[in-house]
């Protein structure tokens, strides 16, 4: 349904729109989707600028609402006389409830026991070479990596996915070795840090790394480097704004990203 | 995590075998998000399904449109040249989405399915209503500035935090899915619940049912498609608000008009008001502003989250300027 | 000398890192390695009314399971002096000694099994009940407490004055008043915190991510109840610090206990959820803050207190008010400090600890009076100029803090600063701002050993530390220099306790510290070499295959000149902040950073400039991004980890600009290097907030700037 600009706005449809807004807001409010939308559509045919006054109006109550229970850590001024009224933080009561809630204690929930295996062998190819191990299955790449093969250059820095410490190349492309389980990681092909450099030579990533100084703690710089050959395999890193964008997966909390950029953008000549 | 078991479907039956026969089994594939809630303990499947061997990968023409498997990898869409120039909206809201290392391994239908980010749900050590149904909400007066101003329900204001479905619902994208039953469409306008009393549900999927692939017809509005994403730094963060825009226009005309909004909804929020604003109008900047005006219809803020209201009238007005070619 | 000493020389451990090589403290393997997995709190204040393992106990691989009920009682003795790094008052957190909980995340038991997974899992099925008890979760000014003798010893004052500042503030022509304040910040080092520990007989070998080796032999060892002899720390590589590897944690003494019961090596390595607890963070801190100043814009008053947090069981302060007291000439400052007590874990020092908070306050108050006045804020920062330490009255070592204002500002073009509100390019607004940065320099004693081989190889030891400021090549600099070796015949070798004692690797004074201790071995190593020498062109190895001799070795103990005392010392800076802002959306972009620093002697530019630049990114993101949000209602953190608690990604990254000005500081050490880890962190924020400021006409004083915000109505 579309707005209809032949029908005038005349005074007399007014009211009726407004409810009908209203009542469009009531439903909307409830989850009633679909109603809230042919309750609006009536009334904009009827009056657009009712249901924008209507709208307006809502959004306002909606702000001063927000506005009263609004934290104080955010408002631009407060009274110096008043310590308290610069209190930091919302100061609600302590739901005394919802520490009861974790006072009862709690564990995983009862739960079916596994039908399928818990356990099982594979074969990770790392770096060329296949490794046959068995893993319990909750084991991620990034932990038979590091635990089972001794392959500790790939980091966890969080085991979420959330920092790319644990960039790898799987078939190819890079990942988070930390998202993947080992048994889902069988059979594909692994690139880490450790299978980077042939016959003792650094790699151009690499070599370029140690000469813009793109790292300090150096934590971060196995994933960071796994991540920037990723990046010049996918032929990306055309200018220094996609090499930041390509590089943003890749968290470095000693703040070296614009050396890593550059060392990027050096390597992108030599590879 | 919990113990849990590991089985391989083979392929589509089996992979909707495993599932029917253990209810508390749960299907992986790319294990992004998967990884993460078994990490923190907010899942405990009793087994993984791995639906990575099912031949469910690649895209495709279909009719006048293509035709995405369910396994294809977000990057492998992002790239695709065929999604770039005629399905430009998604290729962008995917080239937002994660990390790159991220978009290497996530799936397209798991990426539908992801789980919100509230931080509620995601710290087994304080309750939750999705999580554990019953318990409470605390990010009703929480650190709730991710969640939703739209479609929240006394049970959970989570937000739908993902990008790819708000670029779908403006594509009219439909789901091919398949179940103990047989198969099925659906739109993925259908595929997501709001939370009303039983947060818990996310989605109509039926037991053992299994995405298979994303239908993107041709519309006349597919081409012309656009998508703004917020937040606070400049990339790897969900959104703060999104939108996804596609236009139909004419002689300088709208002729029809699509609009979505991500971040803002207990799932990917459709914006009809705004379209219907837009729709036989010509797109300049007053126009722009006026529509926006309508994309906050109905909203509930929440302390925390009350400036979502002021940044989704203005994502929507900037993202249909950029429609517009005037910002 | 060959004058390496001031040579971008790359990283010694470079190849290392960039091969996997290095390792770090969860990475060693000895044999019969177990896993451990820690079982943490739920709620912020209560007793423990039961431990249920029975589901635990029975889970695959479990080894033990050890808390309160099943704890030996650990004798926790009193430390003679306790060292700088832990609160000066309270008791230090005890594991498995009794019911109670003080705060969310506190550990309360530990599982062994064989595998990471197995322990992980069994801690899932660990369950213990609570009695709740009222916690203390609210941030309220009015229940400050000020900090007690202990800090106050410290430096940590609750209140100091000279002269009469409310006094001459009430006079003062021009008064200017604000309240600020930042986020409560976690260090968030990309290595989470890890121990392995292995027993053999009654000997404790740990392997830590640690600053500070020997203090956490020392503290070990009074938790135990051994000699210290019996210990030995382990520290290689540490994968980022910024403060958090200073103290020894409880997960230290954990690892220890695991390890004495099973009777294996055990390996306890936190989630990242778990650094948000288990470790310390910057405390959130609100401060009021008046200037008074005449109308040629010299000020007369300064007032400035801090309110900051605080956990129920130590008394943490900071030194948030030094830079009121040091950074500009004023006659009349008078600070206050309070804590507020809260159900929380402590706070710790996190990279330019207090300063960096007080920075903040005291630059914004510059720049707004400056506005006030209509001054540039440069020129108002120079007309008050401290040409002295106004607070300990003593004269500083050196200061070249006018020719960093004098440099930052041609490197950044600040003379041209157009009006507030005037930059545009197209819908960004764009806006300058600046501040100056100030971090007191310090040294303390150490002592390093070199040995010569007769291969000629020269190995620099000493138990000192490197978590990214470049210690391994700096060291291996200043020994090659002193001994006119090449830098690749050097190995340094760091962070063990059998190694010469070395103090805390932080407060940015390992190079004052350290280098004249490496420097000094090297020196007396060189007198060792004379009598042997009969050319002196001969190379020192060939003197040792004349003589037969497989090493020669030297040590040496450097400690801070008496006459030292005499001066006080501080490494100065002056930031300067371009940033865009589209205010419609609320997002503010960082464009541009320029910062010129006075250190003293550079060792080693490229690396200096590497900390200089991580400094500004640590700013930034006090400015724009970091806040641990704590929920009171649930008296917890709730964005415990790196997706929604926001540390700058390399998009975020601005232009950065690096400046090294100033003289080497030869009175403060040998070397006359003043450390520069910390100054690079202050001074950013402020400057960014002022940017911002001079974009959009708009102040915002609360850390971190963000959408809701600029979003806000005026």
């Amino acid at each position: 349904m579309s707005r209809d600009n032949d029908v005038p706005a005349f005074e007399g449809h007014k009211p009726q729109a407004r409810r009908l807004a209203e009542k469009a807001l009531e439903a909307s409010r409830a989850g009633d989707g679909t109603t809230a939308d042919e309750l609006f559509a009536e009334a904009e045919r009827l009056d657009p600028q009712a249901v924008a006054d209507v709208l307006e109006e809502d959004l306002a109550t909606a702000r001063r609402g927000a506005a009263a229970q609004r934290t104080p850590t955010h408002s631009p001024d407060r009274p110096a006389s008043s310590p308290e009224a610069a209190a930091l933080g919302r100061n609600a009561a302590p739901g005394q409830g919802f520490h009861s809630w974790a006072a009862r204690g709690s564990t995983g929930a009862p739960r079916t026991p596994p039908r399928h295996p818990t356990r099982l062998a594979i074969a990770l190819e790392v770096n060329g070479q296949t490794h046959a191990i068995t893993v319990d299955v909750r084991t991620t790449l990034l932990d038979a990596l590091r635990d089972h093969l001794g392959l500790t250059g790939s980091k966890k820095g969080c085991a979420l996915g959330q920092c790319g410490a644990c960039t790898v190349l799987m078939d190819g492309k890079r990942v988070n070795a930390c998202l993947t389980l080992a048994v889902m990681a069988d059979s594909h092909p692994i690139t880490t840090i450790e299978g980077l450099a042939e016959d003792g030579a650094l790699h151009p990533v690499q070599q370029a790394f140690v000469e813009h100084d793109a790292f300090q703690c150096g934590y971060c710089t196995s994933g960071q480097i796994m991540s920037a050959v990723g990046l010049l395999t996918e032929g990306r890193g055309t200018s220094d704004a996609e090499i930041k964008e390509q590089m943003s997966g890749n968290l470095c909390r000693c703040g070296a990203y614009a050396n890593i950029v550059d060392a990027i953008r050096a390597a992108k000549e030599t590879v | 995590m919990l113990a849990f078991g590991y089985a391989q479907a083979k392929d589509l039956d089996d992979g909707i075998e495993l599932l029917r026969e253990t209810p508390a089994a749960l299907p992986i594939a790319g294990g992004t998000d998967v990884l993460q809630l078994l990490q923190e303990g907010v899942i405990a499947p009793s087994e993984l399904v791995d639906l990575n061997l099912l031949p469910l990968r690649g895209i495709e023409e279909a009719g006048q449109g293509l035709r995405i498997g369910a396994l294809t990898r977000l990057s492998e869409i992002a790239d695709d040249p065929r999604v770039k120039a005629r399905f430009p909206v998604l290729a962008r809201a995917l080239e937002e989405t994660a990390s790159p290392q991220v978009r290497n391994m996530a799936t397209a239908a798991g990426n539908l399915l992801q789980r919100t980010r509230c931080l509620y749900f995601r710290d087994v050590t304080v309750p939750c209503n999705k999580r554990e149904p019953g318990s409470g909400c605390p990010a009703m007066e929480g650190e709730n500035r991710m969640n939703a101003i739209l479609g929240g329900s006394p049970s959970c204001i989570a937000s739908y935090p993902g990008d790819m479905a708000n670029a779908l619902l403006v594509l009219d994208a439909e789901l091919e899915v398949q179940g103990p039953e047989g198969s099925r469409r659906l739109a993925v306008a259908d595929l997501h619940r709001e939370p009303g009393d039983t947060p818990h549900l996310e989605t109509t999927l039926r037991p053992a049912e299994i995405i298979t692939a994303i239908h993107l017809p041709a519309t006349p509005r597919s081409a012309n498609s656009h998508y703004l994403k917020l937040r606070d730094r400049a990339s790897f963060e969900w959104a703060l608000v999104s939108v996804a825009v596609a236009l139909e226009i004419k002689d300088g005309e709208i002729r029809s008009a699509r609009v979505a909004a991500g971040a803002v909804g207990t799932t990917p929020w459709r914006l009809p008001l705004v379209e219907r604003r837009l729709e036989r109008g010509r797109l300049d900047e007053a126009a722009a502003v006026a529509a926006a005006e309508a994309a906050t219809h109905g909203v509930s803020p929440r302390p925390r989250n009350a400036f979502k209201v002021k940044l989704l009238r203005a994502a929507v007005e900037r993202v249909l300027l950029m429609a517009g070619g005037l910002a | 000398m060959n004058a390496i000493i001031g040579q971008p020389t790359p990283r010694v451990d470079g190849p290392a890192k960039v091969t996997g090589q290095a390792r770090y403290a969860a990475e060693f393997h000895p044999h019969g390695l177990a896993y451990a997995a820690l079982v943490t709190s739920t709620i912020p204040r209560g007793r423990i009314s039961g431990i249920d393992t029975t589901q635990a106990d029975r889970a695959p691989g479990v080894l033990a399971i050890i808390h309160y009920e099943n704890c030996e009682r650990l004798p926790y003795h009193e430390l003679e002096q306790r060292p700088q790094v832990d609160p000066q008052s309270g008791d230090q957190l005890r594991v498995f000694q009794g019911p109670e909980v003080l705060f969310v995340g506190q550990p309360l038991a530990v599982v062994v099994a064989e595998s990471q997974q197995e322990a992980e899992g069994a801690a899932r099925l660990v369950r213990i009940t609570y009695e709740l008890e009222d916690p203390s979760v609210l941030f309220q000014l009015d229940d400050g407490k000020p900090p007690s003798e202990g800090n106050a010893k410290a430096g940590r004052v609750p209140e100091s004055e000279r002269g009469d500042a409310d006094a001459a503030l009430a006079k003062a022509p021009v008064q200017h008043e604000l309240w600020c304040s930042h986020a409560r910040e976690q260090h968030n080092a990309m290595e989470p915190h890890a121990t392995i520990a292995e027993w053999d007989g009654d000997r404790l070998t740990l392997w830590d991510k640690s600053q500070w080796v020997d203090n956490v032999r020392m503290e070990i060892a009074a938790i135990f109840g051994m000699e210290q002899e019996k210990i030995r720390v382990i520290s290689p590589f540490v994968g980022g610090a910024f403060g958090s590897a200073l103290r020894t944690w409880p997960h230290v003494t954990i690892a220890a206990l695991c390890a004495r019961r099973v009777g294996r090596a055990v390996r306890v390595e936190l989630t990242r959820r778990q650094c948000f607890t288990s470790i310390g963070f910057r405390p959130l801190t609100r401060m009021r803050i008046a200037l008074g100043a005449g109308e040629d814009g010299r000020l007369s008053a300064i007032v400035h207190e801090a309110w900051g947090q605080t956990s129920m069981y130590e008394e943490y302060a900071e030194t948030t008010l030094e830079p009121a007291r040091t950074t500009y000439s004023c006659p009349n400052v008078r600070t206050k400090y309070r804590m507020i007590e809260l159900n929380t874990n402590s706070p710790c020092p996190m990279r330019a600890p207090g300063q960096s908070t007080g920075t903040l306050a005291v630059e914004m108050a510059m720049n707004e009076l400056a506005e006030r006045m209509e001054i540039d804020p440069l020129e108002l920062r120079r007309r008050n100029y401290a040409d002295r330490d106004e607070s300990a009255d003593k004269p500083w070592t050196s200061n070249a803090l006018s020719q960093c204002y004098e440099v930052g500002a041609r490197r950044f073009g600040w003379t041209t600063r157009p009006p507030a509100q005037s930059l545009r390019d197209g819908r960004w607004r764009i806006g300058w701002g600046m501040a100056t940065a100030i971090y007191h320099a310090q040294r303390s004693a150490c002592t390093a050993r070199v040995t010569l081989y007769a291969d000629g190889r020269l190995v620099v030891r000493t138990a000192t530390s490197d978590m990214g400021p470049g210690t391994y090549t700096a060291m291996a600099q200043v020994a090659a220099d002193t001994l006119d070796l090449p830098i690749d015949r050097i190995d340094v070798e760091i962070g063990d306790t059998e190694m010469p004692k070395a103090p805390v690797h932080g407060g940015s004074t390992t190079m004052a510290s350290v280098g004249p201790a490496v420097r000094a071995a090297c020196e007396a190593l060189r007198e060792k070499l004379v009598p042997l020498r009969g050319n002196d062109k001969d190379a020192p190895e060939s003197v040792l295959q004349r003589h037969g001799l497989a090493t020669l070795e030297a040590e040496a103990e450097s400690k801070p000149d008496p006459q030292a005392k005499d001066y006080a010392s501080a490494a100065f800076g002056a930031v300067f902040a371009e940033v865009r802002v589209d205010p419609a959306l609320g997002i503010v972009r960082v464009a541009r950073l320029v910062g010129a620093y006075d250190v003293g002697r550079v060792i080693n530019p490229l690396v200096a400039r590497s900390q200089c630049i991580g400094g500004m990114m640590g700013g930034l993101g006090m400015a724009l991004h970091e806040s641990a949000e704590w929920d009171p209602a649930l008296g917890r953190v709730m964005n415990a980890n790196l997706a929604e608690y926001l540390v700058p990604v390399c998009a975020d990254t601005p232009e950065l600009d690096v400046s090294f000005v100033g003289e080497p500081d030869l009175v403060l050490d040998p070397l006359g290097a003043k450390g520069l880890a910390e100054v690079a962190l202050c001074g950013v924020a402020p400057a960014i907030a002022d940017a911002v400021w001079h974009a959009t006409g708009r102040r915002f004083r609360d850390m971190p700037i963000r959408v809701e915000d600029l979003l806000a109505d005026d």
